[in-house]
Parts: C-alpha cells; sequence; structure tokens
C-alpha cells in the first residue's frame, strides 16, 4: 500500500517536473517517492526471511533504496530551501556513497558481521522474523552519513529560518523539519533492531512514506499556486483588456523569430487591419503614411540594436484613405543570449492631440507675427529714418548729377562717383526694405536654419541704429570669434532680440539715465551658444522677477506684457532656454541660451 | 566783402549722406567741410569765423545730438546759422531747433534746391552778423582811447544835454566840457551827436541818468 501510494505521488510529481523542467525539486521527490516504492518489497523480504541468509541478502540490499531516497531527499532540500552548504552536500553524499560501497562489499550487508538464526515474533497477528547475530563493525559509517546529511539539512533550514520571510520559514518546518522529525526515529529505531536491543522488525517503510507525503504535501502548495496564478492571470488579462479598450489603447506585441505580430481588437481598429488577417511587419510599415515609414524602421532598428525602449509618433493611413496619429512605445525582450526576443508594447490613437497642437502652434506663430508686426510698427519711425538716409544721399547725388550737365565740360569722373554712390546707397535702401519683408512675412511654419547668432545681434543693431541715437543710449557689442551656428528661425531670432533691446532702452528711458547703456554679449559654453543683453537702466522690481515671462505682466505703462512671454516661447521652440534677472551692480540681464547646430 | 568763399559744415553720421550733400555745396560754388559727429565739429572748428558760414546739421546722431550742437554754437560770437535736417522731424525737436535759432528745418529726403535756398539765407544771416560783428568791434576799439572823463561827458552828450547842464551835472566850466565834447567826436570819428547815438546803441553803451535834483 504504502509502495503505490509513493509510486503513484512520484508520477505525479514526475509529470509536473517533465512539464516545467526549472522546477527541479519536482524531479527530486519523484526520485524519492519513486525509491520509496520500491523500498517495502525489502522490508517485507526481511520479515518473511526464512533463513539467516536470506534475512542478510535484503537486508543488504534494503540499504540501495534507502540511500538513494536520502540522496534524493538531500537534492529535494538544497534545490527547495536553496540556503544549503554546496560543500556540506557533497560532503554527505559522499559518505553515502561510501556506506553503499562498503555495504555492498560485505557479504551479510554493512549491518551484521554475521547473522547466528533468526528469532520469530508476532506482530499485527503475522508471525515476522529477526535477525540475531553480531551487528557490522561498519555501522559507525552509516551513523556518521547520517550525522553528516542531518547537519546540512539542519544547517540549510536555520539559514533559510534566519531570512525571516514567512514563505521560507513555512519550507523550514514542512522539509528540514520533516526530514529531521520524522527520519531521527526511523533510523534510531532500525538501529535499536540491528543491535537487538529491542525485539520488533525494522519498520523505516511507515517513516518514510510519511516523509514523502508530508513532502508532497509541500510540493503540491506550488502546484496549487501555479493553478491559482493562472486563474489570477486570466483575470487580470480580462481587466487589462477592459481598461486598454475602454483607453483605446492598442496592446500588441511582435515575436521577432516568426515575425508575427499579435495586436488588440482595439489596435486593429485603430491601424484599419481586419480582425483576422495575419500581420507580420512588412503588413505594419503598409499601414504608415509613405512619409512617416522611414523614420519608424530607424526607430526599429535603434531599439533592436540598443537599450533604449521604441518610442515613435507617426501617421496610419487607414483603407478609407483618412489619416491618423498614433504614438507607440514598447519594450524589447531578449533571451538569455541576449538576443531579441520579443518587442512588446501599447500604441494609442493621439489625432485629437495632434490636431490641437497644431492649432495651438498655428496660434502661437499669428501671435508672435502680430506681436512682431506691432514692434516694429512702433520702430516705423525710425526705420523710416534709417530708410530716409539713403533716399536723401540718392537724391542729392541724382541732382548734382544732372546739374553737372549744364557745365559746358562735366567732370565724368565725379559722374561715375556719384552714379557708384547712387548704386550703393539704393542697395543699402533696398536691404532695409527686405529686412522689413522677412519680419513682416508670416510663415505658416517656422523654418529652422543655421543662424549665426553674431550676425543676427549686428543686424537687429543695424535695424535699430536710428532708435538707439535718438533715446541717445549707446550699444556695446562684445561678440565670440567664431561662434557656432544655432539651428533657429532668422526673423524670429532678430524678433527676440529687439524685443530685448528696446526693452533695455524702455527700461533706460524711464529711469531717465542720459548715460544709457546696452551691452549685448555672445559667447560659445558647453555646446550651446549664449546670448546676454544687459543694460545700466533700474532693473527689474523685485515683484515682477517672478513673473517676467508671464503673459499680461508689464511694468510699462501702455505695454502689453506680450513680449517677453512671446520671447520665451520663441526660445524654447529652438529647444534653447531664456532666463531674465538683475545684475549685481544694477540694471537687468537677459540670458538665451540654444544648442549649437552640430549638436 | 571777404575774398574767402563762404563755407558750408556738414555734420551727419551716414558718410553717404555727408558726400553727398557736400557735392551738392560745391556745386553751388562754395566751400564745404564734413564732419561724422557733433564732437568732431567742436573739436576740429575752433578758429573764429572771419568769412560767412552756415552749418546743415543732423538732427540725431550718436553722442552730442544737433539740438546740442546747436545750443554749444550760440554761445559763440558771431555763431554761424544752422540748418536741420532730419529723418523724421518729431514736433517737439523741431520746436526746440527753431526756438534756438534755426534757418530752417529740412526732412530727408529733400530736394537740393530747397538746401541750398537755406543755405543761402543762412549765409545772408550770418553776413550780416559779421558786419554787424565787425561794426561792433570797431566802435569798441575808439572808445578804448578815451579818458575817463570824455566818457563820462559822452554819456552826457548823448542824452542830448547842453554844454551849460553837463558843466552842471560834472561840476566842471562849460567851457572845458565843449573840449572834451570836440575830443569825444573826434575820437569815435563821427561828425554829429546823431551818428554818435547810434554808435553807442549799437555796442550798447547806456546814457547817463540825470540824478534827481533836491530844492
Amino acid at each position: 500500500m504504502a509502495a503505490a501510494v509513493s509510486l503513484s505521488v512520484g508520477v505525479i510529481h514526475g509529470m509536473v517536473w517533465l512539464s516545467d523542467r526549472k522546477v527541479r525539486a519536482e524531479l527530486w521527490f519523484a526520485l524519492a517517492a519513486g525509491c520509496m516504492s520500491a523500498y517495502p518489497f525489502f522490508d517485507m523480504a526481511m520479515m518473511r526471511a526464512t533463513t539467516s541468509e536470506a534475512y542478510g541478502e535484503a537486508a543488504r540490499w534494503a540499504l540501495v533504496p534507502i540511500a538513494l531516497m536520502t540522496a534524493a531527499i538531500l537534492m529535494l532540500a538544497h534545490a527547495h530551501m536553496g540556503t544549503g552548504r554546496r560543500w556540506l552536500l557533497i560532503l554527505a553524499l559522499g559518505s553515502r556513497l561510501v556506506a553503499i560501497l562498503v555495504n555492498m562489499a560485505c557479504p551479510q550487508g554493512l549491518f551484521f558481521d554475521s547473522i547466528e538464526g533468526l528469532k520469530t515474533v508476532t506482530l499485527l497477528g503475522e508471525a515476522v522474523s529477526l535477525p540475531v547475530g553480531v551487528p557490522g563493525r561498519w555501522m559507525w559509517m552509516e551513523h556518521l552519513g547520517a550525522v553528516i546529511w542531518m547537519s546540512y539539512v539542519v544547517d540549510a533550514s536555520l539559514r533559510l529560518w534566519r531570512k525571516g520571510d514567512a514563505e521560507g520559514r513555512r519550507r523550514v518546518v514542512m522539509i528540514g523539519g520533516g526530514i529531521v522529525v520524522i527520519l531521527v526515529p526511523g533510523l534510531v529505531q532500525a538501529s535499536l533492531v540491528v543491535k537487538q536491543v529491542i525485539s520488533v522488525p525494522v519498520m523505516v517503510t511507515p517513516f518514510f512514506t510519511l516523509l514523502i507525503l508530508a513532502m508532497g504535501f509541500e510540493l503540491s502548495r506550488d502546484v496549487l499556486r501555479a493553478a491559482q496564478l493562472s486563474h489570477s492571470l486570466v483575470e487580470s488579462e480580462k481587466r487589462l483588456g477592459l481598461a486598454a479598450t475602454a483607453a483605446q489603447l492598442a496592446l500588441w506585441d511582435w515575436d521577432l523569430r516568426t515575425n508575427l505580430i499579435w495586436v488588440s481588437n482595439e489596435g486593429r481598429r485603430i491601424y484599419g487591419v481586419g480582425q483576422d488577417e495575419k500581420i507580420d511587419f512588412p503588413r505594419f510599415v503598409a499601414t504608415l503614411h509613405p512619409e512617416d515609414r522611414d523614420m519608424v524602421e530607424a526607430e526599429v532598428e535603434k531599439t533592436l540594436s540598443g537599450t533604449e525602449p521604441f518610442s515613435a509618433e507617426y501617421r496610419v493611413v487607414l483603407p478609407e484613405g483618412k489619416e491618423r496619429w498614433v504614438a507607440a512605445t514598447g519594450r524589447l525582450e531578449r533571451d538569455e543570449k541576449g538576443r531579441p526576443l520579443l518587442l512588446r508594447g501599447v500604441s494609442m490613437d493621439i489625432t485629437e492631440r495632434k490636431r490641437s497642437e497644431q492649432e495651438l502652434m498655428q496660434k502661437r506663430q499669428d501671435l508672435t507675427h502680430l506681436s512682431r508686426v506691432s514692434m516694429l510698427g512702433e520702430l516705423a519711425g525710425t526705420i523710416a529714418h534709417e530708410l530716409n538716409q539713403p533716399l536723401a544721399a540718392m537724391l542729392s547725388n541724382s541732382q548734382v548729377g544732372r546739374g553737372m550737365f549744364d557745365a559746358p565740360k562735366p567732370d565724368m569722373n565725379e559722374v561715375a562717383s556719384i552714379l557708384e554712390d547712387i548704386t550703393s546707397d539704393a542697395k543699402r535702401a533696398g536691404s532695409i526694405i527686405h529686412g522689413m519683408r522677412a519680419m513682416f512675412k508670416k510663415d505658416s511654419l517656422v523654418e529652422k536654419q543655421p543662424v549665426n547668432m553674431n550676425e543676427a545681434v549686428t543686424q537687429v543693431c543695424g535695424l535699430l541704429h536710428s532708435e538707439i541715437v535718438v533715446r541717445k543710449a549707446k550699444v556695446t557689442l562684445s561678440l565670440a570669434e567664431s561662434l557656432p551656428l544655432v539651428m533657429a528661425g532668422r526673423v524670429e531670432i532678430q524678433q527676440v532680440l529687439i524685443n530685448l533691446i528696446l526693452n533695455s532702452l524702455d527700461a533706460i528711458k524711464a529711469a531717465g539715465n542720459s548715460k544709457g547703456q546696452v551691452r549685448i554679449t555672445t559667447e560659445h559654453r558647453d555646446g550651446r551658444v549664449i546670448v546676454c543683453v544687459s543694460d545700466n537702466g533700474p532693473g527689474i522690481a523685485p515683484e515682477m522677477l517672478a513673473r517676467l515671462f508671464e503673459a499680461f505682466a508689464t511694468s510699462k505703462p501702455g505695454g502689453l506684457g506680450l513680449g517677453l512671454a512671446i520671447s520665451l516661447g520663441i526660445i524654447k521652440n529652438f529647444e534653447g532656454e531664456m532666463t531674465g534677472g538683475n545684475q549685481p551692480d544694477g540694471g537687468a540681464v537677459f540670458r538665451i541660451s540654444l544648442p549649437t547646430a552640430d549638436k | 566783402m571777404s575774398p574767402e568763399p563762404p563755407t558750408v559744415f556738414i555734420v551727419d553720421d551716414d558718410l553717404s549722406v555727408c558726400r553727398s550733400l557736400a557735392r551738392v555745396v560745391r556745386q553751388a560754388g562754395l566751400e564745404a567741410e564734413t564732419f561724422g559727429s557733433a564732437e568732431e565739429f567742436l573739436r576740429l572748428q575752433t578758429d573764429p569765423l572771419t568769412r560767412p558760414a552756415c552749418a546743415v546739421v543732423d538732427l540725431h546722431m550718436p553722442g552730442l545730438s544737433g539740438i546740442e550742437l546747436q545750443k554749444r554754437l550760440c554761445d559763440s560770437p558771431a555763431a554761424c546759422p544752422v540748418i536741420f535736417i532730419s529723418g523724421n522731424g518729431d514736433i517737439p525737436s523741431t520746436v526746440q531747433a527753431m526756438r534756438q535759432g534755426a534757418v530752417t528745418f529740412l526732412t530727408k529726403p529733400f530736394d537740393t534746391n530747397d538746401l541750398l535756398r537755406a543755405i543761402d539765407e543762412a549765409l545772408r544771416k550770418h553776413r550780416a552778423s559779421l558786419v554787424a560783428d565787425h561794426r561792433a568791434s570797431t566802435i569798441h576799439a575808439r572808445m578804448k582811447e578815451l579818458t575817463e572823463r570824455e566818457m563820462e561827458v559822452m554819456a552826457w552828450i548823448i542824452t542830448g544835454a547842453l554844454n551849460k547842464q553837463i558843466a552842471a551835472e560834472l561840476n566842471i566850466v562849460e567851457k572845458t566840457v565843449k573840449v572834451h565834447r570836440a575830443r569825444v567826436l573826434e575820437k569815435m570819428q563821427v561828425s554829429s551827436v546823431a551818428e554818435l547815438v547810434r554808435a553807442c546803441a549799437m555796442v550798447n553803451f547806456a546814457p547817463a541818468k540825470p540824478v534827481p535834483r533836491t530844492t
């Protein structure tokens, strides 16, 4: 009966191990149970022995399954507790092996040197044989082995116990405790029988069966837990599906070995793919807007070859021709050898967000343009002055030139130099108009181009020349040599600079400072180009400092308070930063920092 | 009058404007001198002017502005008249310029004939002030020849007082007054009392005030 129980338990756990080979404990348990199922036959053979030779033979062979089983149990404890000392385990297994070898070498086995006879006692109504003889002189080896593997189990148990978590302690009680509490009495009983101190047969079977059952119960918990896990997995999958559908999230994974992409139903809707259609990578790429395909493929390539998670925003063209913006993020899973296995992620329909982003961008641009135009309007007078200079020179020159022909012999050299002057003044006027037209022009989209900040500063100072003169201020430039380019919109950058310079001029004027100074510096530091505009005006009032870049916050009478807010928007659009504050020795300073174009 | 041709000083921070205006001036047969700033003009043009001249000045220049330059020029004797030119004439500065005695105010771009007319007017003005200046300095020189007593007598002569009255006022005999009167007319190189009165008026020499008599 004990054999049948052990065998069936062993087979079950063997099956569990076969289905998931990572759980080694199941293998060792199956092995132990298998050995256990063999042992009762030796036990029976001993009890039913009629000659002393037969008894000795049975006792000798009975040690083999016992040894194997102890070894399997040790391995099981080792795998299940995970805290055992490896050298102690090897020592225990080694001592077992030596004991078995000695056992097989002795004709009567390890337990007896000689068996002189058998006596018969009655146990539970049945006649059983008991040995009478000289106990083996090699018995101490068996006992030493037992002490070693017992100490291994005790040591591993103590170490696991000290770790202190509930799961570990439970394992100590079931496995460590089970081994010690159940096996010690069994072994003691066997030894007493052999030394003929008590007159009952060796009854290892019940003890071992008990241990196998205890361990089987312990291991079944894992199996049970797996079942529970799979149940809760189904539940959480359902919950995730529900959440994903509600959030209109598409779940997907791309098996890189089979090149098949699994997509949730919501995903098929987002990408406009039929419910039953098979999807591989080329099919996915085919759903993308032709202009976005290269970018997405490059992103995927980057994720497959690197460690960065996948992230992209792209357009999907639906079968009916509509465009849809989709944002996708994913993470790559690799096998132990680091080969890409699976790219798993989510996608989201962001068409609505994109549209409002674009609307916002358009609005911001309109506002930027509007503020630029109104700023230029304020400057109209001085810009007209700037334009009137070449016009005045041209008018005078042309009238003088005409007058020269009234003389009997016109000086042709002078006429030539007059015409040259007229040409260069016409060009000067033209370039002022050109610059103005660029500032008035309204672009649908700001185009980034390489901009030399030194040039931008000098151009703006040229444009503001008259304004600066009228305000009786002085502008000093200190520009860094060989400044790297930045990627930005030329006109927008000029707008920001004009805004800052006009602010400084206004501050100087409001303070009634007759020695107004505006200082503009450029420098290159840490991969960024930094432009500072500072003045010797009254500085920024403390209550304004925190709200400097807020829209509609202004300290200027009649000011709208949009200039700096718009300037900040422009600089941020070019991935730059803008700060403002007061200098230690008075006056305001504004600092623009833009990343260089090569970065 | 003066053998030197009249000079037009052109002060403008715009080099091209300076050059074109210089051409206009030279074509009209006048001397032209150009300066890039008010400071430069003040530094280089320090000799007292003996020939007719005027200045064509840009209103807005870096550093010293046109208005400030005009103010400094006003302080010197026989100041050369100023014609303002500007790219954008705002009303307050125009008013101030005219109040300070600017000849006119031209807005760029202007017709060269307008400029030449303004220069003409300015030179005429300056010529007149040079003449007046010259006259006054001659009278001053003659007055320096007079003795203290003769100055006292002259102050009484130009009030129209008779010799007898002057003698009473100065407590001297009438005959002496007669001698003084002849010497004054001679030294001042005038032939009549009326001429003497005009000359004194020109240099702001004040007539004597009769002390109110007590009876």
